[in-house]
């Protein structure tokens, strides 16, 4: 066997030892690292949100004893996913939230709460972002991205992690792509005081978008 | 049961404390170790003691003060303290005697002014074109000063309890629409203004020729055409509330028609007090009448 052959086979038995071994790892599931491949390699891509298939909730304490959700039903805007980075445009609806009450909805609409008619829509956009790790436990990438939220007319820096749930092709839309979101806020910084005994000051922001690539 | 604090400390702040305010001004500015017993709270001193009382009362119930960022809020509906501000610092001099007619009318025109620009800047910004803004402006402008100025007028030779009675009733009107299109907030400092009024009508009582007590319109005036202009553009109730919640203070103009002229203070005032009542009674009725009735029960 000369030289060349050998460092052939040896290349050749290196390489499938290495892709049957990357097969069966316990801990790296095979799709996410083909999600993984694909989005080392991609170009930046943009989605546009699809409010249909999105949503944004909220979580306040009430009374101190219960957690109360609630959601905003129209959002828009889009989001972009690069090899590296990560960015996010999206603007709420806040005439749109629904507390499953419709008096308790015209009450988050008043001055007392979102102030909708002078502040009709509840906007993030994203100024940084950075992957925070490759694959959490559900084999996505999770990207840490900062920036400006604004609600009730403040605007805070904010930092949340943001995961990249997934890929798919919708026969309508063509190839989506997901990503979800959580943080907390506080609600006395974008100037919510209303019962500050008979409600959380944390509330929590859960934003699930899917979009259609553009 | 119990009530809880946190509701007794809102009721102190929003009720008792602007009273207690409004109490203690007029009582200093009373003179009380004064051998003249003429001494009586001055024009400066009851736009003072409503302007004061109104302004600790929204910062602390709604507590929207946490930094000098606050001072000039983005929020329309916590610009009300700097309308009593503005009132405070013009409507002293457009109350007193020694004022002319015409700088009256300007001084007020100011105040009404400063009030619909701070308050309806956002529709500016989101709804109105600069023409329809123009119009609104100078409309509610000289809308607010002319009842300012006509209520006040009225009221020069015969001030009595009615001009704080009527305040204090319209100021309930206010708050009873305004909680009724949900804005509880809003509602509760229609309160403190009718809480800031209260002393007000013991004053009358006791000294029926105090110039504070004619001098509280342009202090008070300005603030609750500030809640009702919010109220509308932001709650929208029926405009036949607001109008019927606008024409309270011209109740104080009746002793100028004919046979009332000359009737005597007691009938005079409780026409006043009726007729006022029967206004607000009126635009809560059409405010209930169209108000969106929940589908479910909703208490906080």
């Amino acid at each position: 066997m000369s030289i060349t052959t050998f460092s052939a086979f040896g290349i050749t038995a290196l390489i499938a030892a290495t892709t049957a071994g990357l097969a069966t790892s316990p801990t790296v599931p095979a799709a996410a690292v083909a999600a993984a491949s694909a989005t080392s390699v991609m170009a930046a891509e943009t989605y546009e949100i699809d409010a249909v298939h999105s949503a944004v909730l909220y979580r306040i304490k009430h009374l101190n004893a219960a957690y109360n959700y609630g959601r905003f039903n129209e959002m828009s805007g889009t989001f972009t996913i690069a090899d590296a980075t990560l960015s996010l445009d999206v603007t709420i609806n806040t005439e749109s939230v629904d507390s499953a009450n419709g008096g308790r909805d015209d009450h988050l609409r008043s001055p007392d709460f979102f102030n909708t008619k002078q502040f009709p829509t509840a906007t993030f956009k994203s100024t940084s972002a950075r992957v925070l790790t490759e694959e959490n436990e559900d084999g996505y990438r999770v990207y840490e991205v900062t920036g400006d939220f604004t609600l009730n007319g403040e605007t805070e820096s904010l930092t949340m992690p943001v995961v990249m749930t997934g890929k798919g092709t919708s026969p309508r839309a063509g190839k989506v792509a997901g990503v979800e979101a959580m943080v907390d806020i506080n609600r006395s910084e974008f100037g919510i005081t209303t019962y500050p005994g008979m409600l959380g000051e944390k509330v929590r922001l859960i934003v699930a978008l899917e979009g259609k690539l553009q | 049961m119990a009530i809880p604090v946190d509701t007794l400390l809102l009721l102190f702040k929003g009720l008792a404390l602007p009273a207690l305010i409004a109490g203690a001004v007029l009582l200093l500015a009373a003179k009380p170790w004064s051998k003249y017993p003429g001494d009586a709270p001055s024009t400066v001193a009851g736009v003072a003691a409503f302007a004061i009382a109104f302004i600790v009362a929204d910062v602390l119930t709604r507590n929207w003060v946490q930094g000098l960022d606050d001072l000039w809020p983005v929020q329309a509906d916590r610009r009300l303290a700097h309308v009593a501000l503005a009132a405070f610092l013009f409507g002293g001099a457009a109350a007193s005697d020694a004022t002319s007619d015409w700088l009256r009318m300007i001084l007020r025109g100011v105040v009404a002014a400063f009030g619909v620009a701070v308050l309806l800047a956002f529709m500016i910004t989101n709804q109105w074109t600069p023409a329809e803004a123009a119009v609104w402006l100078f409309a509610l402008t000289l809308a607010i000063a002319i009842v300012t100025t006509v209520s006040s007028a009225a009221v020069e030779d015969n001030v009595s309890i009615r001009v704080p009675a009527v305040l204090i009733v319209m100021a309930a009107g206010v708050g009873a629409l305004l909680s009724a299109y949900a804005s509880k907030t809003l509602a509760q400092m229609a309160g403190a203004a009718a809480a800031a009024l209260v002393p007000f009508l013991i004053l009358a009582w006791r000294r029926r020729h105090s110039p504070a007590n004619a001098a509280v319109i342009d202090a008070a005036l300005p603030v609750l055409a500030g809640l009702l202009m919010l109220g509308h553009f932001l709650l929208e109730p029926p405009v036949a509330s607001t109008l019927l919640l606008a024409a309270v203070p011209l109740t104080l103009c009746i002793d100028r028609l004919p046979k009332l002229d000359t009737a005597p203070r007691m009938v005079l005032n409780v026409t006043t007090i009726v007729l006022a009542l029967l206004l607000v009674g009126a635009a809560i009725a059409v405010g209930h009448v169209y108000a969106p009735a929940p589908l479910e029960p909703y208490y906080g």
